[in-house]
């Protein structure tokens, strides 16, 4: 299911702006858009930057949205969504809140309240900073929001063009956009977890770099095992300088030869570490 | 000669308005009959084929040889504008109704709709049948001497 196909009414128009990044529903609030960047509300006509003549979410259009989403398919998403998302057919990442009750099978949501509707961007060049040179192991730095996955989702087109690309996708979120999936030439493992996908791939594909989306504190050993296999590794991490880089990663930090942040969508990115050419 | 021929197409009209309300009343059946198997079906789909919805409804339909289920499904899960072509009571179009337009967040609240569904549509469904073989023959029986005391008032 895409996007474009779970919204009516004006929701419409908003999810086919081009400059939509975020829409954000929230039950009783008004629906807020953000459009590269800057923050509106929805309004009958189309943006507003006040709130007083937005479109206010109510429940029904909240569950309806949802409803729709998961194709009436609730048994379908349910894994995904106790991560708080899921993924549709176009990459869109569809972030929920509300209430969460525990049962015999585990926690499951009693009621969704808030939808944050992440739209993936392809935007050609995002990870020019470091074409052309040789990154070796390449970590993205930068706070949610940052384009730490737009920026690796258009670094592996430009690699897969010069090697051989495995991308690691646990969520969908870097190879479901439609730029990707045009102009890439890669192998893609796509909604496995990256322990499991990191020893498949590079037992089956050989690829020569793995790119994958945000780290956590515990994938030292996935880091470890491919480079130890010959393998480059390009990922993302939730880090908004080096020193938080560092306190997440420990000593994993200090496999990657290039380290980017990225503050700010609208600002380049910053090489702050780049122990090859240096 | 004239009178002999319009008593026998008396008869037959009688005949053939008492097949339709028999056949009208089975159909009700056959309806709420497929709700239950349907609901049987999904059940076990979300237990273990976890197969979307859409390509469930998709996969049953294609199956099924009732005209009017698949005009149920057009109408509360497609949402298309169409009769269904059955007389169904108010409460039962309301149960169907709401058995198609239910709302989850949970699949243990999915299983319980299901579930609640299941128990209500097989109910209805033996209440139905038993309706049916009761009343059905009555159907042709009136039929026919309705349609023999009009042959007789037009002699």
């Amino acid at each position: 299911m895409r996007l474009i196909d779970c919204v009516d009414g004006q929701l419409k128009h908003v999810v086919a702006d081009t400059k939509l990044r975020e829409l954000r529903l929230r039950c009783g609030k008004p629906i807020a858009a953000d459009l590269n960047g800057q923050r509106y509300f929805v309004t009958a006509n189309g943006y507003s930057t006040s709130d007083s003549n937005a479109i206010v979410a109510d429940g029904e259009m909240v569950q309806n949205l949802f409803q729709k989403a998961t194709e009436s398919s609730i048994y379908t998403y349910e894994q995904q969504l106790m991560q708080g998302y899921f993924t549709l057919s176009d990459g869109v990442r569809v972030g929920v809140a509300g209430e969460i009750s525990t049962g015999a099978s585990g926690k499951f949501f009693r009621k969704i309240n808030s939808m944050c509707i992440r739209v993936p961007h392809d935007i050609y060049g995002a990870s020019s900073c470091v074409w052309g040179n040789d990154c070796g192991n390449l970590l993205v730095c930068g706070k949610p929001s940052s384009g730490k996955t737009t920026f690796i989702r258009d670094y592996a087109v430009y690699l897969s063009r010069k090697r051989n690309v495995l991308v690691v996708d646990e969520r969908g979120e870097i190879s479901q956009s439609q730029g990707f999936r045009k102009s890439v030439l890669c192998d893609v493992l796509l909604w496995a977890d990256k322990k499991y996908c990191f020893e498949l791939g590079i037992r089956s594909m050989s690829p020569e770099v793995i790119v994958c989306d945000e780290l956590a504190s515990d994938d030292s050993d996935i880091l470890t095992y491919a480079l130890n296999s010959g393998v480059n590794v390009v990922a993302t991490l939730h880090a908004s300088s080096e020193q938080d880089a560092m306190g997440k990663l420990g000593n994993a930090y200090n496999l990657f030869q290039t380290v980017v942040v990225l503050e700010d969508p609208n600002k380049p990115a910053l090489i702050i570490r780049n122990h090859i050419n240096m | 000669m004239t009178d002999i021929v319009l008593l026998i197409l008396c008869i037959l009209l009688g005949f053939w308005l008492g097949k339709s309300w028999e056949r009208q009343l089975w159909l009700r059946e056959e309806v709420i009959s497929l709700h239950c198997e349907f609901a049987r079906n999904l059940l076990s789909n979300v237990k273990c084929g976890k197969v979307t919805m859409t390509q469930f409804v998709s996969d049953f339909t294609a199956e099924c040889k009732s005209d009017a289920f698949i005009k149920c499904v057009d109408k509360f899960f497609y949402g298309k504008e169409t009769s269904i072509g059955v007389k169904l009571t108010t409460q039962q179009l309301k149960s169907i109704s709401d058995f198609w337009s239910g709302r989850f967040t949970s699949t243990q609240q999915f299983i319980s709709h299901i579930e609640y569904y299941i128990d209500y549509f097989g109910n209805l469904s033996r209440q139905l049948k038993e309706e049916c073989r009761q009343r059905s023959s009555l159907g042709v029986k009136l039929g026919i001497l309705l349609g023999s005391a009009l042959g007789l008032m037009l002699i």
